[in-house]
């Protein structure tokens, strides 16, 4: 017989001396431990509950400034020091800790529109509606440090007195430049009294000014015309432009994701951009009930916060449409200006009401150092309340903020609004006949960035259709063995891919020449005599090409546009504009150039300009990566070269090359064509 | 890729006693993953699929972890009991168990003799360090097991049926005579709960902090004793019965009845969850296993029935003592009525309480052998069984938590496929009166052909009519039809 029992001696299992501390004892077993499940809710009930009670975000107000606060700057350099300006033309230095002014900056005559600190933290660049730029030496931190409360003032290292009234400045991230916005954007040095350089596009006014995190030439400015601008120093020229539908208060750059920024509109929203993709945004920050004043980013890229003229103070998510969180006060009135502290802990906010307010980043947040256990603590309740967050019970308590009466009202107000807008536009679309062109029901398709996308977006230049392109690339991949053959397609601006499309649209060619040859003399004669240009179009190419091939139309409509008078080829263009511009809502970086030519009509997307400067239209410049811009003159000499020898095959590179595609419009359609 | 793990199988082999292992830990970290991991590849969402994707690698890995500490962390080993030779484990006494077992272990064998209070009930707190024991003509006492030590006793001078404590040994509650009484340690009445009547036996749900009772006329009450409502109050309406126990895993109160059923009940429904026929006369006893998928009921007709409550059926009969594999047996003295047994938690002992006092006797391998201190600490201090009583209470679930299925709270309800039927289908079902008259007057027309048909189905005459004559007898009778027809 074996046998055993349990048994445990008390010196084993307790302590030995009392000052040692209680000896723990783990048995992971799911038998010990009923209803995990039951009791993780509960605890997840009971932190959101706690989150509730001890959510306090408002730590104290700065005052000091006797109107307006109009603007903030973070001293990248010094946790605690934030500079304000206000209304009336002063300028401080606030201790964030001790809430106490510890330096002004006196001088400028009107309205601080304007502050922003170097990369080092030791100069600060102001400007206002007084037309000047002032530089100052911040104040080194012993002087911070110091105890005695008596303001100190300081000097201007430099005043730039300049022609125009300044709206908004901001120092690049690495280098000596800075930038201001104003009646137009002026780059400026340290050492040199007048700007550098000055970039213009339109004539309004620019109101705000961002340089990028990530690559310090690059800059984004919003302008009173309702437009978002980025320019690049490296270029004479802007790179890029959207028209929004009303003027953007504020811009933040992503400081972790430094191709994507956030632009604080007039309509209450904020809007994510993707710099690459300017066609639509990536996100939509819904919230505020009126003009979002300004945006700052937390330093971990995944929060920004937003103020409004409704007088609160909104937490985003990077990717969130609705906002994390809101704060107000009863006395705090519109907020002007905002910052997200260098810690991202803190919101900084200055408003009307002359006051600096500091608040907590997470309201329910414990200050102050925590020990291991509390921290444990805190860490477990958070994921707990993640896992559960979908209960109803919790999601409710989670979500609920008080709002005051007037937003609150606001918000049913404009919720309402759209809900209407929204049935409108459904009725609207269900007594419409099914061909009628209207915005494509439901979502856009995300835009996707997969290699095929590149590849279509590349040769829709060309007067490709991308139905065309994807069936092309499809089968090349196919013959040269999956997606590693994209390296292949992709070599020389997509050289074997251009060939292979040609290669077929030319078969095609011959085939349906081949099928209809009594027709074309005929109607080639029929289309000189009812073209508005057909005496100029009788070329051996137009002869071939017969008007029902679905890409023929990009074909001859282009040719036309080579040879005619200038007259007609705007009128066409136009024309088939605005026939696609009804399903083509979408206001991209064409619509700019066509405003700024003054057309006013909205392009086909077809209509991308080419890379040879035409005398009327400036050339575009896609973004600040590099492109192969030494490569295409050659090709397109080299094209332009062979066009009268040779049929069909350079006929479409010279179409790709040198004009706007365009789709079957109504001029290019006879009466009689089936 | 596959090269480089075949070079590292060629290089090292794993030697098949390290194999072995590996599997035991396999079936460990099993234990530890609660169920199986979710079907990932039937969701479109990429995106939500990359995220449960690593919260399913979180959970395995945590699973490892805790088979890992099991492994290596764990202080004491469980308790067994091997047969060797000729001699069988039922055969074995508690005599010869105390010989063999250490100093510590046969200490908890004793027999406590109180022959004039009349049988004893008794309850263990969930970390098996206390007792209380209730006579029933009113002998009260609570006891330290560590070191044996009386903390108090004292008489009611009343019947006392049952005995529970609450959720730590402060606390009491016994069912006597007219009422049940909670009491705290010092012996002193704390309350008396009317409302339940004459109670027969009393439960306490601890994660619930809710006090279960059944009295006299089947009457289930369920009381909070944190905030005194009384939640629940339901007529079983199968007569009197003092047989109920609480699932551990669920907090489902079982009760069996003289009518050989048993009911599962919970706190927020007026009808039982689950209503099982269990045996053909009263059911005398019920116990379930600490996993809470098996029952074990024992009814006056001498069977003992072992069941699996996830499909609701016998497991194994053990009827008589045939295919009875007991594992120990005990004997106690002719006369004596025991009253109650209940296994000491994270011992390996068993309390009877009978007429004659009560006795603890040793069940090797009977009970769990590590304790968590963060679950039931056997060595509490004060000041720890003090935190411990905040963060209970903090952690108190409410009675809408107790269900057959605990692991269901936080899941997703499947998405139930109704078909709908199209619009038009609705509108011919239930419109159009004259479509369905139509379709009436037709069906009315072809009524005599079809039933022609049906009868001259080309069988031979006398089938039918043999048919016709079967139809004609009830029932029962119908299997004697073609026998007698036989003869």
């Amino acid at each position: 017989m074996k046998v055993k029992v349990i048994s445990r001696s008390t010196e084993e299992f307790t302590r030995e001396r009392s000052q040692d501390l209680q000896r723990v004892f783990r048995n992971f077993d799911p038998n010990l431990r009923s209803q995990e499940k039951a009791v993780e809710y509960v605890r997840a009930l009971n932190a959101a509950k706690l989150d509730k009670i001890f959510a306090r975000p408002f730590i104290g107000a700065m005052d000091g400034h006797i109107d307006a606060v109009s603007c903030m700057a973070k001293n990248p350099s010094h946790l605690k020091g934030i500079f304000s300006g206000s209304m009336d033309g002063d300028i401080r230095l606030w201790d964030l800790a001790r809430r106490q002014t510890v330096c002004q900056f006196p001088g400028h005559q009107g309205a601080v529109r304007g502050l922003t600190v170097s990369t080092d933290g030791r100069v600060l660049v102001s400007c206002g509606t007084d037309s000047t730029v002032r530089l100052w030496n911040v104040p080194v931190s012993s002087i911070m440090e110091s105890d005695d409360s008596s303001d100190s003032s300081a000097k201007p290292l430099a005043v730039h007195v300049w022609k125009n009234a300044f709206w908004a400045v901001d120092h690049q991230w690495d280098g000596d430049l800075f930038a201001t916005a104003g009646a137009q954007v002026d780059i400026w040095d340290h050492n040199r009294s007048q700007p550098v350089n000055s970039f213009e596009w339109g004539k309004d006014t620019a109101i705000s000014v961002r340089f990028n995190p990530g690559e310090p030439n690059l800059l984004a400015t919003s302008a009173s015309d309702r437009s978002i601008t980025i320019y690049d120093l490296r270029l004479s020229s802007p790179a890029r432009k959207i028209i929004m539908r009303t003027k953007t208060n504020s811009i933040a750059w992503n400081p972790m994701e430094p191709m994507n920024f956030t632009a604080a509109n007039e309509d209450c929203n904020c809007y994510s951009y993707d710099t690459r993709k300017l066609d639509e945004a990536r996100c939509v920050h819904k919230d505020h009930v009126s003009a979002v004043m300004d945006i700052d980013y937390s330093p971990t890229g995944r929060e920004f916060v937003t103020g409004s003229y409704d007088r609160t103070v909104r937490i985003f998510q990077y990717n969130g449409g609705h906002s994390r969180e809101v704060y107000h006060t009863k006395r705090m009135q519109r907020v002007f200006c905002v910052k997200y502290s260098c810690d991202a802990s803190y919101v900084i906010s200055g408003s009307d009401d002359t006051n600096l307010r500091l608040w907590k980043a997470k309201a329910s947040e414990q200050l102050g150092v925590l020990l291991p256990r509390e921290r444990k603590k805190h860490e477990y309740l958070e994921a707990v309340k993640n896992r559960y967050k979908h209960l109803p019970e919790v999601k409710r308590i989670v979500r609920h903020r008080h709002l005051p009466k007037a937003i609150y009202k606001a918000a049913s107000l404009r919720r309402i609004m759209s809900e209407a807008e929204r049935k409108k536009e459904e009725r609207r679309r269900a007594h419409s006949a099914p061909e009628a062109s209207m915005a494509p029901r439901g979502r856009i398709r995300k835009r996707r960035l997969t290699r095929m996308d590149a590849a279509i977006d590349a040769m829709t230049p060309y007067g490709f259709s991308e139905d065309l392109t994807r069936k092309i690339a499809r089968e090349l991949l196919k013959e040269y063995g999956g997606d590693e053959a994209w390296f292949f397609i992709e070599q020389d601006t997509y050289e074997v891919l251009r060939e292979a499309l040609l290669r077929d649209v030319e078969e095609n060619d011959r085939e349906i020449s081949a099928q209809d040859e009594n027709h074309t003399k005929n109607e080639s004669k029929d289309e000189t005599a009812a073209g508005a240009c057909g005496a100029a179009t009788d070329s051996p190419q137009d002869a071939e090409i017969p008007d029902n091939a679905p890409i023929d139309a990009v074909g001859s409509s282009s040719v036309v546009h080579l040879t005619c008078a200038e007259g007609v080829s705007i009128s066409s263009g136009i024309d088939s504009a605005e026939e696609n511009g009804r399903d083509w809502k979408d206001i991209g970086l064409d619509q700019c150039d066509d405003l700024r030519t003054g057309k006013g009509s909205i392009p086909s997307p077809l209509m991308i300009p080419s890379p040879i400067p035409t005398p009327r239209r400036r050339g575009p410049c896609y973004g600040w990566l590099e492109s192969d811009e030494e490569n295409n003159p050659n090709d397109i000499i080299s094209f332009l070269v062979q066009v009268e020898s040779t049929p069909t095959v350079e006929n479409f590179s010279r179409v790709g090359t040198n004009s706007k595609a365009k789709r079957k419009s109504r001029w290019d359609v006879k009466p009689d064509d089936p | 890729m596959g090269v480089k793990i075949a070079n590292d199988a060629l290089i090292n082999p794993v030697p098949a006693v390290e194999k072995g292992i590996s599997e035991e830990e396999d079936m460990n970290v099993m234990k530890y993953m609660r169920g199986e991991a979710a079907n990932l590849e039937v969701l479109q969402d990429k995106k939500l699929k990359g995220q449960l994707a690593v919260r399913e690698d979180l959970y395995g890995k945590s699973a490892k972890a805790a088979a890992k500490a099991e492994k290596w962390l764990m202080p004491s080993e469980g308790g067994y009991l091997e047969a060797e030779g000729i001699e069988r484990t039922w055969n074995i006494k508690q005599e010869a168990i105390a010989r063999e077992v250490d100093i510590l272990g046969s200490r908890n064998q004793y027999d406590i003799i109180l022959p004039d209070l009349g049988p004893y009930s008794l309850d263990f707190t969930p970390s098996g360090r206390y007792v209380t024991v209730a006579g029933r003509k009113g002998h009260m006492a609570i006891l330290d097991m560590k070191n044996m030590n009386l903390i108090k006793e004292f008489q009611v001078r009343e019947t006392v049926r049952d005995v529970v404590f609450l959720h730590n040994e402060m606390f009491f509650a016994a069912a006597q005579k007219k009422y049940t009484y909670i009491y705290d340690r010092n012996g002193t009445e704390l309350h008396c709960l009317k409302e339940h009547g004459s109670v027969l036996k009393l439960q306490f749900l601890n994660k619930h902090f809710l006090l279960a009772s059944i009295n006299k006329f089947g009457q289930l009450h369920y009381q909070d004793v944190t905030t005194g409502e009384m939640i629940g109050n339901f007529r079983t309406g199968l007569g009197r019965s003092d047989v109920m126990q609480v699932n551990p895993i669920n907090s489902v109160v079982a009760v069996g009845h003289s009518g050989g059923a048993v009911s599962m009940w919970k706190p927020t429904s007026s009808a039982p969850l689950v209503k099982m026929f269990c045996h053909h006369g009263p059911v005398t006893a019920l116990a379930f296993h600490s996993n809470g998928h098996l029952m074990a009921t024992a009814g006056m007709e001498r069977k003992i029935k072992l069941w699996d409550l996830r499909k609701f059926e016998v497991l194994r009969d053990l009827s008589g003592s045939q295919n009875y594999s007991r594992y120990m047996s005990h004997s106690i003295a002719k006369g004596y009525q025991i009253q109650k047994l209940a296994f000491r938690p994270y011992e390996d002992v068993l309390g009877i309480g009978h007429s004659m006092g009560w006795s603890s006797i040793l069940i090797p391998g009977s009970r769990e052998a590590n304790f968590d201190s963060w679950v039931a600490n056997p060595f509490e201090t004060s000041k720890q069984r003090k935190e411990r009583e905040v963060h209970s209470l903090l952690d108190k679930l409410p009675p809408e938590t107790i269900m057959l299925n605990p692991t269901k709270i936080g899941s997703v309800k499947p998405t139930r496929k109704k078909e709908r039927p199209a619009k038009q289908e609705i509108r011919g079902r239930i419109g159009s009166k004259v479509a369905k008259k139509k379709k009436e007057a037709v069906e009315k027309a072809k009524k005599p052909f079809l039933e022609q048909a049906a009868k001259g189905d080309g069988l031979s005459k006398k089938k039918r009519k043999n048919m016709e004559e079967e139809s004609h007898l009830p029932g029962s009778l119908q299997r004697f039809a073609r026998k007698r027809r036989a003869n």
